[in-house]
């Protein structure tokens, strides 16, 4: 029984070096990751709809740059 | 006697029955119970009971390959394997990209934060799996349920060879199906009654171009293609499929991947992971582990989404507060989530309309979600 609980620990102690070792740095970088390409897609689109905004390319492009 | 010989081979097969092949048929039972009474996600888990029955019938060992299951082999060899590029699950993205109409998030983009959001179950999932002894392979294949969407799933966990395919399978979708039962008590518990009445005006959605939505599905695939080039192949086809819808000149094309492309390969693609649920692969501890990773996927996912809601709510002032229920619809579950939302708002208040929103949030958890799995992919592989 003693046995068992030290085998339990030992695999505890274990595991958990392995959250930390290989899960939180997935977890941290690829939350992070995820919020900038979806930051680039929301970019892109706002971009997208600010182009065709009036239905008028040009001067889409010209309000996306802040020129009127 | 030649006569009670030859009756008697009638019940040769008998003696290869064993217990936990009578479990698996009722699991299957259960399965087909859910799919037709309580129509759970019946397209799959309906052919996934009745395989999960067929892969499990007594049968002698040495004939087996050429019997029903050499069958079902060969057809998840064809398909759902990584050696045939995962190709059910791809080609099933182009049905589905032809379903979604991208609309609510395109008039509202910001809206995809929360698709980011809600991932958060599935990485926090990973670390669980770690936890609970997994090797980093397996814990990914589990933690990618989180992703509610059974093709990321398939593909993430054969690219990663997890050995717990049949179970991820039956996690993935029986929990897509269960979204409303799953998400309401968690949403409540993560938000105050007041949160949950807060009304969104319906006026900040901008009116969208047909060109903006031809250009959407090809600017998103060039995004992640450059950032995520693992998910790519999921993303690449499931905005084809949109493009199709979006074009405006390919009705009929558009037609055939959300109607029949996308039920054919569905027929195919339950089947033939039913060939992963045979008795000596299912009924194991790990399974029951992988079912409840799984559901803490989605818990977490629901609570990732609505966190960020609350949070994004202290620096926002008022009247231009997010009713943080709509957070909890970054889950890709299409559209249950959405509509949940929905309902729950109208409970809270009865003229709360919160549907174009969640929807918006849903939609864009579906491109998370995929990216999220390319996500882990390039991270677990590399």
């Amino acid at each position: 029984m003693n046995f068992l609980n030290q085998l339990m620990a030992a695999s505890i102690a274990e595991n958990f070096k392995n959250v930390v070792s290989d899960g939180l740095p997935i977890m941290v970088a690829g939350m992070l990751g995820i919020f900038v390409v979806i930051g680039i897609i929301i970019l892109s689109v706002y971009a997208l709809s600010l182009i065709k905004c009036d239905g008028n390319f040009t001067r889409g492009l010209r309000a996306l740059f802040g020129k009127k | 006697m030649v006569i009670v010989e030859q009756f008697l081979k009638l019940f040769e097969n008998f003696q290869y029955l064993e217990l936990n092949q009578l479990a698996m048929w009722l699991i299957g039972g259960l399965l087909i119970f859910l799919a037709i009474k309580k129509e759970m996600e019946p397209t799959l888990l309906l052919p996934m009971g009745l395989g999960a029955i067929l892969v499990n019938l007594p049968i002698n060992p040495a004939e087996a390959e050429s019997g029903i299951l050499g069958v079902l082999n060969h057809l998840f060899n064809m398909g759902m394997t990584h050696e045939s590029f995962e190709l059910f699950p791809l080609l099933l993205f182009i049905g589905i990209g032809a379903m979604i109409d991208f609309g609510p998030v395109l008039s509202n983009p910001k809206l995809m934060i929360f698709g980011a959001a809600a991932q958060f179950g599935i990485f926090f999932t990973l670390c669980l799996g770690l936890m609970v002894g997994f090797d980093l392979n397996d814990a990914a294949s589990a933690a990618i349920i989180g992703a509610a969407d059974g093709p990321t799933s398939i593909v993430v966990a054969q690219t990663l060879g997890s050995k717990y395919m049949g179970a991820i399978m039956v996690a993935a979708y029986s929990y897509m199906a269960l979204v409303p039962v799953v998400q309401p008590p968690i949403i409540k518990l993560c938000t105050t009654k007041k949160e949950r009445r807060i009304r969104m005006s319906n006026a900040s959605g901008r009116p969208v171009s047909k060109l903006t939505k031809i250009l959407f599905p090809i600017v998103v695939t060039i995004v992640v293609g450059l950032f995520a080039p693992g998910s790519v192949a999921l993303v690449g086809f499931l905005m084809f499929g949109n493009l199709l819808r979006e074009c405006g000149v390919l009705d009929s094309l558009s037609e055939t991947a959300q109607k029949v492309l996308a039920n054919l390969i569905t027929i195919f693609l339950g089947i033939s992971v039913a060939s992963q649920m045979t008795a000596d692969k299912f009924l194991t501890w790990e399974t029951i582990l992988i079912l409840g990773l799984g559901l803490a996927a989605f818990v977490f996912d629901t609570f990732g989404g609505v966190m960020l809601a609350k949070l994004m709510n202290l620096f926002l002032p008022e009247g231009k507060k997010i009713n943080p229920m709509i957070g909890a619809a970054g889950i890709s579950a299409f559209p249950m989530s959405g509509r949940v939302v929905h309902k729950m708002g109208l409970a809270e208040d009865p003229q709360n309309f919160l549907l174009m929103h969640s929807i918006g949030v849903n939609v864009s958890g579906q491109v998370a979600s995929v990216i999220a799995g390319g996500i882990i992919l390039a991270m677990v592989q590399g």
